[in-house]
């Protein structure tokens, strides 16, 4: 006989629900805020800190050749050029909120934002390295 | 042919339909861009042989297929996720099972909900980086659909195999 769902599975289920509610409100609480600052570092070194609500263009340069170009603009940030092969970090969506970044690899320029406190600090090589390392799972 | 052999061939055979289930899992480009979301075809193996033929049979099964399929398709890195994600979920759908209360529908989205679970806190240890735990929600509801549909054709595969009253020994 086929067995039909009875109260015990609705009750596991709605449990789930619940669980998955609490979840999203939990991860609610740390939504990211939308940045101040763009930093931009090169090698691991911060390259320079701009405004995220000013237009600019940005050429990150080594020995008078540029490399990168950012493009800030309309409180959003991305990559209007580089000289790497892939051409991946073109591709990546503009950021805007704490903490995205932009990491071209084969330049080792690493495009973060940061909100109005943290700007002045230089992203930390930890971080980077996670994100790179969570680059490479995704693909 | 004696019980034994009868039961050897029997896994071997649910070995290789498990086995199968992954090569053609891997030919569905299911992914949409975030780790660890499968389908999970080769869960209707395990869960119809937990509740046909048994918990030990279904997770030696299920054991021998992820460490097949790592040897065959991935590297170590994808054998470490893939038990830690098949282990966990086994974990969840046998206490759920015990219970004898429980749908298979409901079984199987709970170990598919887990199964993106165990993969994403290896992933967070293996990384060493928190911020992957916020695929959570994503992933709670990737295994909520993946776990239905499975359910729902393990339901019938196990409804069938009653039918036909099959033993395995």
């Amino acid at each position: 006989m086929r067995k039909k769902m009875g109260k015990a599975d609705f009750f596991m289920l709605g449990l789930l629900a619940v669980v998955f509610v609490l979840v999203l409100v939990f991860f609610w609480q740390f939504e990211s805020k939308d940045g101040e600052k763009v930093v931009v570092s090169l090698n691991g070194e911060t390259y320079g800190v701009y405004d995220l609500h000013k237009y600019r263009k940005v050429s990150v340069k080594v020995k008078n050749k540029t490399i990168n170009v950012i493009e800030i603009k309309n409180g959003k940030a991305f990559m209007k050029y580089a000289t790497c092969p892939d051409k991946l970090c073109e591709k990546q969506k503009a950021i805007s909120k704490e903490n995205e970044t932009i990491v071209c690899l084969p330049n080792k320029v690493i495009v973060t934002i940061k909100g109005a406190e943290d700007s002045k600090k230089s992203t930390s090589n930890k971080n980077n390295r996670d994100d790179n390392v969570i680059d490479s799972i995704s693909n | 042919m004696s019980k034994r052999t009868r039961k050897i061939s029997y896994l071997g055979f649910f070995l290789s339909i498990a086995l199968i289930c992954s090569y053609i899992e891997s030919l569905i480009p299911f992914s949409i861009g975030i780790p660890g979301i499968k389908l999970g075809l080769t869960n209707i193996v395990v869960v119809m042989m937990m509740y046909v033929v048994g918990d030990k049979e279904a997770l030696l099964v299920s054991i021998l297929r992820m460490l097949l399929v790592g040897f065959m398709f991935g590297n170590a890195f994808s054998i470490v996720y893939s038990l830690s994600g098949g282990l966990l979920s086994f974990l969840i759908m046998f206490l759920l099972k015990k219970t004898n209360r429980l749908h298979y529908i409901t079984v199987s989205i709970y170990g598919g909900v887990f199964h993106n679970i165990g993969q994403i806190i290896m992933a967070s240890l293996i990384v060493e980086n928190y911020k992957v735990t916020y695929y959570i929600p994503v992933l709670i509801v990737a295994g909520v659909i993946t776990g239905t549909i499975i359910g729902i054709v393990s339901s019938e595969v196990i409804y069938r195999m009653q039918k036909m009253k099959f033993e395995i020994s």
